[in-house]
């Protein structure tokens, strides 16, 4: 029996199920070895579960959605967050629990009726087997690991950080030329590709076993200030311990920081 | 009589509800709100185009040229005749892009009464492989000119952060 694979999506923008359209070729080889009987975005056939592995993409942001996600967990033996806005939060990250009362009523109006509670990553709710980070993932990595998967083994995240595929790609280091950058502490898989376009990097990718933050902020310290770097990290990493543990000020006893 | 789940092969999550009684049509979104108005305030110009990007994977080029349009108008900076080329045909890219995903992979189905846009390589595996190729063209294109398919990397406003060489530009005329 080919094992029994569902993709479903929270809140996002997509991009990384359309990744997988882009592997073209390729997801033809991957889809016959295995039995896609759910992916809301590309096929009509929706079964329930149990399933051998669910890809989730997207944040857990309304309650049905943290019901959904905690239910797909009891129904799949393996399950797989794919791109930032799941193994992160990402970009809807951004937005804090408190100040979503502001933007709702600022964005819709004074009557809007919220469907949303806070943007947290999977993780905040229940046990993933496995992060496939970007923003939107890297295609190569999205078959590495589901790959392995197929071939009954747990993949292993890259043990390396952005900075060794920065150097194969021959790009000149940000940091050297005095601007920030989180590659030296993200995960590598993706490439380099968006400083390799020019772009900065802000560790869409997570961070890497062993992120040496503090080094990284002594280095970057030097020509730049902390409310810049506090920027980078509220990209794509604001919902991560570390980000908590870096910028949040501690609270006062009313709450308030 | 009201039909749920009927448009659902979307980007963006969403259905079409109707009564025919009340003679009533509406859309209801179901997922959460991203309030990318709220994300971008207080950012510098050059991260508005990189977060408005993330409004949609299916159009990202779109929404990304859209905001950094909006910056350069906002701060009247002119941009060269070239960019303005390179932007048109990235823009086209997304257009084909966007265009052969939503007819062969999300709309097909429905006309051609299969589950799935992958079925089309039994039923019609003549348009199955356009569709293929009109993906690879296209998604040729907009990494060579955006640095990425998906979410550019290389567009900036003022211009472009790189622009293609032109060994890479001669490539996607074969």
């Amino acid at each position: 029996m080919k094992p029994k694979v569902a993709i479903f999506d929270f809140t996002d923008c997509e991009g990384c199920e359309v990744a997988i359209v882009s592997l073209r070729e390729k997801l033809l080889d991957l889809a016959a070895e295995v039995d896609v009987v759910n992916w809301r975005l590309a096929q009509k056939r929706a079964e329930g579960g149990p399933y051998d592995v669910v890809l989730i993409e997207g944040t857990p942001i309304t309650q049905e959605e943290i019901d959904t996600l905690k239910l797909l967990r009891d129904q799949t033996k393996i399950l797989v967050g794919l791109g930032s806005c799941a193994t992160l939060a990402g970009i809807p990250g951004i937005i804090d629990k408190e100040s979503r009362s502001f933007w709702y009523k600022k964005i819709y109006g004074e009557k809007y009726q919220p469907r949303g509670i806070d943007a947290l990553p999977l993780t905040a709710y229940v046990q993933v087997d496995y992060l496939i980070h970007g923003c939107p993932v890297e295609k190569k990595e999205v078959v590495r690991v589901l790959e392995e998967l197929l071939a009954g083994k747990l993949p292993k995240p890259r043990g390396y950080s952005v900075c060794f595929e920065c150097k194969l790609a021959g790009n000149p280091c940000r940091l050297l030329s005095r601007k920030v950058c989180l590659g030296p502490i993200t995960q590598g898989g993706c490439g380099a590709i968006c400083i390799s376009g020019g772009s900065p990097c802000y560790g869409c990718f997570g961070l890497r076993d062993e992120a040496q933050i503090d080094n990284l902020l002594q280095t970057l310290y030097k020509f730049s200030d902390s409310e810049e770097v506090e920027r980078y990290f509220s990209m794509f990493l604001k919902k991560t311990p570390e980000y908590a543990k870096l910028f949040r000020k501690p609270r006062g006893k009313n709450g308030k920081t | 009589m009201e039909r749920p789940e009927f448009i659902t092969q979307i980007e963006g999550h969403g259905s079409l509800h109707f009564n025919w009684q009340k003679n009533k049509v509406w859309l209801e979104v179901t997922e959460g709100e991203r309030l990318f108005e709220g994300m971008v305030v207080g950012r510098p110009a050059a991260e508005l185009y990189w977060i408005t990007s993330r409004i949609c994977g299916v159009c990202p080029i779109a929404h990304n040229l859209a905001a950094i349009k909006a910056v350069e108008d906002a701060l009247n900076i002119k941009i060269s005749k070239s960019t303005v080329l390179l932007r048109k045909l990235l823009l086209d890219a997304q257009m084909i892009q966007s265009h052969s995903l939503h007819l062969y992979f999300l709309a097909a189905p429905d006309y051609l009464g299969l589950d799935s846009g992958l079925e089309i390589i039994k039923t019609h595996p003549v348009y199955f492989q356009q569709a293929l190729e009109l993906k690879r063209v296209s998604d040729l294109i907009a990494d060579s000119i955006g640095g990425r398919g998906i979410h550019p990397t290389a567009t900036a406003a003022g211009g472009f952060h790189k622009v293609p060489s032109l060994e890479k530009l001669k490539k996607l005329k074969a």
